[in-house]
């Protein structure tokens, strides 16, 4: 019991990683119709920064906060001079990411070294919270927290906030959000920063969860764009759902099938996708 | 006011108006009839800044806005009523308004004046545009352009599709805008609709501006419109 | 024959062409004549992939399933299961055009973003599969000591498995030559143009989809078994998504609108990838930046370098990497 327990938790703590990653992806796709497959390079690069400031500085939250300032200034910067220039060209937009992301990557490669390396937990997080048979680390609880508040902030400014209904009038109908006046490239950019910013903090903070090593961007990536597709491009509610979703059979293919335990996630995932594109809660295309 | 000047547009490769030239003076209601393919959605795409013109320049009150991005084009102070409607369907009567507002000033549209002029929109304030039937969301796109208080303002045959009682609705308001000095562009096949309300009106056919008259004279008769239309 | 009458400069460019090919090794130092090999069987699965993207219109980021399929095939036919050649080949092909088949009938109602994300997941499906059936595969470490004993060749060394892959190469280039002319071809490509007249006109749009989708599994496979036996060695790295979108990007840098761009590019790239990694680490920097200055800069590829000189300027800005019709919204213009 304790056992299935701490199954469920896990796979609920990682699924709450794969949110923080997707809700980034999810939204700049929703909007821009953009995919960004250098997201993960932003996650890992956001664990790279932080690791390199806290060195510098001894302090665990202002290393987190400059990762996550300088990977969000950077996707305003990749978006500005980069994605906006293929926008609407989906293709494009793939191979130009995957092109970024080879480049952050091997730039990390670089300046860091290839060596497998781990942010450590926020302060003041260690230890572990017992439920009767049951120990489990507060960090991982903290995993799962944290997603909820990223996730009910996101749907609270994405439907109940101006903002937010600028967001959704340029995803309803760019033309018309322009000619109300919706400075629809400035949103952009803003949601691809904030996107960018999300994934950082993920790389920090998940990192710790994970750990991070250049080509480590892309496992994420993958998993990221699956719960971002299962979910429905575009849906916050549906990256967390799935999200979570994916956590668990990730958890639970491992435990159960470990041989088989990539397969039986991508497999399902290609199959929904033959046949219910949008995914679970996405959009039908015009 | 809103000058069109020698534009020439095209859409894919079909070059849609050829060396296109318009004026409308301030404050004037000018109707821009033509029959379907000539141009008129294209012509009024193009002011927004949906389009680009390859030749040619648009300005509003002298300075250029052909070549702006549509949302510079919008605060410059143009509007649009496009053709079918377009409402965001995923927001609600009432932040389709909100997000569209822009201060107008005492003389200016407020919120609780188009509701007054549109009581089905304060009926429904909370409810998802999508949702609405089809007059509905026309007169929501109506108001949403009302409510920009833009100086300029743009309708692409904003009575398509709608009962009498509405179609009314609407010639109420284009005279409203007349009397508050707002500069219109009204695009429209019902030659009857236009002529009543313009101050002039011009034929759109095959991408160039064939005539251009003072409504009042075509009031008393219109057939040399019907017949520049193309109809017998 | 009809195709060639009144084309005598393209046929003597072709024979030319490979008669040199042929002569290659004895005009460069022996190193090359690996790096040679390589090429050809890059540019063999840029031409098979080409079928699917270039003719068809449609976005596969998962065509490294098929080009691992074959490697494999060779990898578990030769070390494992005692296969013949004869076997190991026909088996190689079957498993492309059958698991080409697949995609082909998973992707039916789907185009654009939704497509490349579907063939990204099955691509991912079975690179987890060779990843993880380690008892099979030997996982991530990959199968070596592939030797080449079975294949038919003259003499041994590196020289002569050249030449048979340059043999190999030829006719199935020819053959995919002559497949894009023909009546199927040529209705592959109508399908990407403009599917919902060729649907008007009759044609069965999904039919030649998956026609396209085995064609190019087939071939593909057939590339990755050439592969194999070129480095006698396999490894879940052939299905790695990455490969499948190596592949793409050398076919869209040596212009995926004409039948021999994607060859191009892969001798491009490799060659690139050569120069580069002699003198730096970073050659993966490089391939990123290469990625991102040709879809800014290079959408037609090198092919079509010399066709936007000449051009005056574009009359409409349409992007040249296929994009399928039914992408965008469309809004009625008057």
């Amino acid at each position: 019991m304790a056992s299935l327990l701490s199954h469920v938790l896990n796979g609920l703590s990682f699924g709450s990683l794969l949110f923080l990653v997707a809700s980034g992806l999810t939204l700049t796709f929703g909007l821009m119709r953009a995919l960004n497959l250098a997201h993960g390079a932003f996650f890992l690069l956001g664990g790279y920064v932080a690791l390199d400031l806290l060195g510098r500085t001894d302090s665990y939250w202002l290393a987190m906060l400059g990762a996550v300032v300088v990977v969000g200034l950077l996707g305003v910067a990749f978006e500005r001079f980069l994605v906006h220039r293929v926008l609407h060209r989906e293709l494009a937009q793939v191979v130009l990411t995957i092109g970024a992301a080879f480049v952050i990557a091997d730039q990390i490669l670089a300046y860091w070294g290839g060596r497998p390396v781990m942010p450590p937990r926020p302060p003041g997080l260690g230890g572990s919270v017992t439920i009767g048979d049951l120990t489990f680390p507060w960090f991982r609880l903290s995993l799962i927290v944290i997603a909820l508040v990223v996730f009910v902030s996101l749907w609270l400014l994405i439907n109940r906030t101006r903002v937010g209904a600028m967001i959704r009038a340029s995803v309803d109908d760019e033309e018309m959000a322009r000619s109300v006046g919706i400075r629809v490239p400035v949103l952009f950019m803003a949601v691809f920063g904030a996107g960018s910013a999300l994934a950082a903090f993920a790389g920090v903070w998940g990192g710790a969860f994970t750990g991070l090593e250049p080509g480590g961007e892309f496992s994420i990536l993958l998993l990221a764009l699956v719960v971002t597709v299962v979910g429905g491009l575009g849906s916050v509610t549906g990256a967390f759902v799935a999200g979570l979703g994916v956590g668990l059979v990730d958890e639970f293919g491992k435990s159960l099938f470990p041989s088989f335990a990539l397969f039986t996630i991508y497999a399902p995932v290609a199959l929904l996708l033959a046949i219910r594109p949008r995914g679970l809660l996405g959009r039908v295309e015009r | 006011m809103l000058d069109l000047r020698d534009v020439d547009v095209y859409y894919g490769s079909s070059h849609v108006l050829h060396r296109t030239t318009l004026h409308v003076a301030e404050g004037e209601t000018y109707a821009l009839l033509g029959r379907n393919g000539m141009g008129k959605t294209t012509l009024v795409h193009t002011v927004m800044g949906f389009l680009r013109p390859r030749g040619g320049v648009i300005t509003l009150a002298g300075e250029r806005i052909s070549g702006l991005a549509s949302e510079r084009i919008a605060r410059r102070g143009v509007a649009l009523v496009p053709q079918g409607r377009r409402v965001f369907p995923s927001l609600t009567v009432g932040e389709t308004l909100e997000v569209s507002y822009r201060d107008g000033g005492r003389e200016g549209w407020t919120l609780t004046e188009v509701c007054d002029r549109f009581p089905i929109l304060g009926d429904r304030w909370g409810q998802t545009a999508g949702l609405l039937s089809g007059g509905q969301q026309q007169m929501l796109a109506i108001a949403r352009a009302l409510v920009t208080n833009s100086a300029v303002v743009l309708l692409d045959e904003p009575t398509e599709g709608l009962d009498p009682s509405r179609v009314t609705a609407v010639a109420d308001v284009v005279a409203e805008l007349a009397r508050r000095g707002t500069t219109t562009l009204l695009v429209e096949q019902k030659v009857r609709f236009a002529v009543d309300l313009a101050d002039r009106i011009g034929v759109l056919s095959r991408g160039e501006v064939v005539h251009s008259v003072a409504g009042g004279s075509m009031r008393k008769d219109p057939a040399p419109l019907y017949a520049e239309l193309g109809f017998t | 024959m009809a195709a060639l009458r009144g084309r005598w400069p393209t046929v003597v460019g072709v024979l030319a062409g490979v008669g040199l090919l042929t002569a290659l090794p004895a005009l460069v130092p022996s190193f090359y004549v690996t790096l040679s090999t390589r090429i050809i069987v890059i540019a063999m699965f840029a031409l098979a992939f080409n079928v699917v993207f270039g003719m068809g219109g449609m976005h596969s980021l998962g065509h490294a399933a098929f080009f691992g399929l074959g490697g494999y095939t060779v990898g578990l036919g030769v070390t494992r299961w005692d296969w013949s050649f004869t076997v190991i080949v026909l088996v190689a092909l079957a498993l492309g055009a059958f698991v080409g088949l697949a995609y082909g009938i998973l992707t039916q109602r789907t185009n654009g973003i939704y497509l490349l994300l579907l063939t990204l997941a099955l691509g991912q499906a079975i690179w987890g599969l060779a990843f993880q059936q380690v008892e099979i595969t030997r996982g991530d470490n990959g199968i070596s000591g592939v030797t080449r004993e079975l294949v038919p060749l003259v003499g041994t060394g590196a020289l002569s498995y050249y030449h048979f892959v340059l043999l190999v190469a030829l006719a199935s280039t020819g053959s995919l030559w002559w497949f894009s002319l023909s009546p199927v071809g040529r209705a592959i490509v109508g399908t990407r143009e403009s599917p919902t007249r060729m649907a008007a006109l009759g044609f069965r749009v999904g039919l030649y989809r998956n026609i396209a989708f085995v064609v190019s599994g087939l071939f593909s496979a057939l590339a990755g078994v050439l592969y194999t036996w070129h480095h006698r060695f396999v490894s879940p790295d052939a299905l790695l998504w990455e490969m499948s979108a190596f592949i793409l990007i050398v076919a869209i840098v040596g212009g995926a609108n004409t039948f021999l761009g994607p060859a191009l590019g892969a001798a491009v790239i490799i060659s690139l990838e050569f120069w580069v990694s002699l003198h730096t680490q970073r050659w993966m920097t490089v391939l990123g930046l290469v990625y991102v200055l040709t879809i800014l800069f290079l959408p037609e590829g090198i092919v079509g370098l010399g066709g936007r000189l000449r051009r005056r300027h574009a009359s409409v800005d349409v992007p040249v990497i296929p994009e399928p019709t039914a992408s965008r919204s469309g809004r009625s213009h008057e």
